[in-house]
């Protein structure tokens, strides 16, 4: 109870801090090139619940998670936005629209992810239920 | 031994009021998971005070009790697995003697969000929500540094009021 910090201390916040600059450094370079999305891929407790192209335009889309409420998606112009979220928390909606490939908005009280992926090359997902 | 309970009853709830109190707090993030976590800072006293078995205990009530008070049985995984990885980092710190309470604090804090975030890969299935992992890093440690100097300063105090052997 002596001094304020040590030396120890400082090493492990140089230690977190450099492990996110490398890791934000990774994800910096590997998404640099990711090209504008295809469709937004759907998933709900781990398993894809709908695949939408981005190149449609969808005012309201909701997605009934079953735990607490419902989420409303929104494309327009190509990017895609969680315009209502029914969760307590909301960050889902704060995250904002995301259009390239690999971007996501996640909903963890409704355990929904949203990803924007390339191309729609699965041609069995490609309904789009309103 | 029954005072030894009655403290630790004491810290139980006080941890229960700073989670609480944490929520009248509104830190509005993109991200989800960043958060003071105020609570630590009753983990970090019952630590040095009672050691890490009796800091495990009191995390383990705690979210008990916060989960089923605000944010329901989804949202107890995910503080689990952040307050048992966040509890047993900081135990294993502490152990070796060398960083003080702002250090152990600052592991605790990036070992929680690592655990809250790992527990929600796992739940949505989706490795890529990995991705906010630098960010709950910094967050985690800006926190740590937070609920550190409050439990330091929370600690002399206590350690001035109640002396070692005027507490068992």
């Amino acid at each position: 109870m002596k001094r304020l910090f040590n030396k120890y201390d400082v090493l492990i916040l140089l230690i977190s801090l450099g492990a996110a600059v490398a890791l934000s450094a990774i994800f910096f370079i590997t998404g640099r090139n990711a090209p504008q999305g295809g469709y937004a891929r759907i998933s709900v407790n781990g398993s894809v619940a709908a695949e939408l192209p981005l190149s449609e335009d969808v005012p309201e889309y909701s997605i009934i998670p079953a735990y607490s409420g419902v989420n409303i998606l929104e494309i327009r112009g190509g990017t895609v936005r969680m315009a209502y979220a029914g969760c307590p928390g909301g960050s889902c909606v704060r995250q904002g629209s995301i259009s390239r490939a690999g971007q996501f908005i996640v909903c963890l009280p409704n355990r929904v992810v949203v990803e924007v992926a390339g191309e729609n090359r699965d041609p069995h997902i490609d309904a789009v239920t309103r | 031994m029954a005072k030894k309970t009655a403290y630790i009853g004491i810290l139980t709830a006080l941890a229960v009021c700073l989670a609480w109190l944490e929520r009248l707090i509104p830190l509005d993030a993109a991200v989800p998971g960043v958060k003071l976590g105020l609570s630590n800072t009753v983990t970090l006293i019952t630590m040095h005070l009672f050691g890490g078995g009796c800091a495990f205990g009191v995390t383990a009530v705690r979210v008990l009790l916060t989960g089923a008070m605000y944010s329901g049985v989804s949202g107890i995984i995910y503080s689990a697995a952040g307050g048992f990885l966040s509890c047993a980092v900081m135990i294993g710190l502490k152990q070796t003697r060398f960083p003080t309470v702002i250090g152990v604090s600052i592991a605790g804090g990036v070992f929680h969000n690592i655990g809250q975030l790992l527990a929600a890969a796992l739940v949505v299935e989706n490795a890529g929500i990995l991705y906010y992992l630098p960010i709950l890093i910094v967050s985690g440690a800006a926190a740590g540094v937070v609920t550190g100097l409050c439990a330091r300063l929370a600690l002399i105090a206590i350690l001035k009021a109640f002396p070692p052997q005027k507490r068992s």
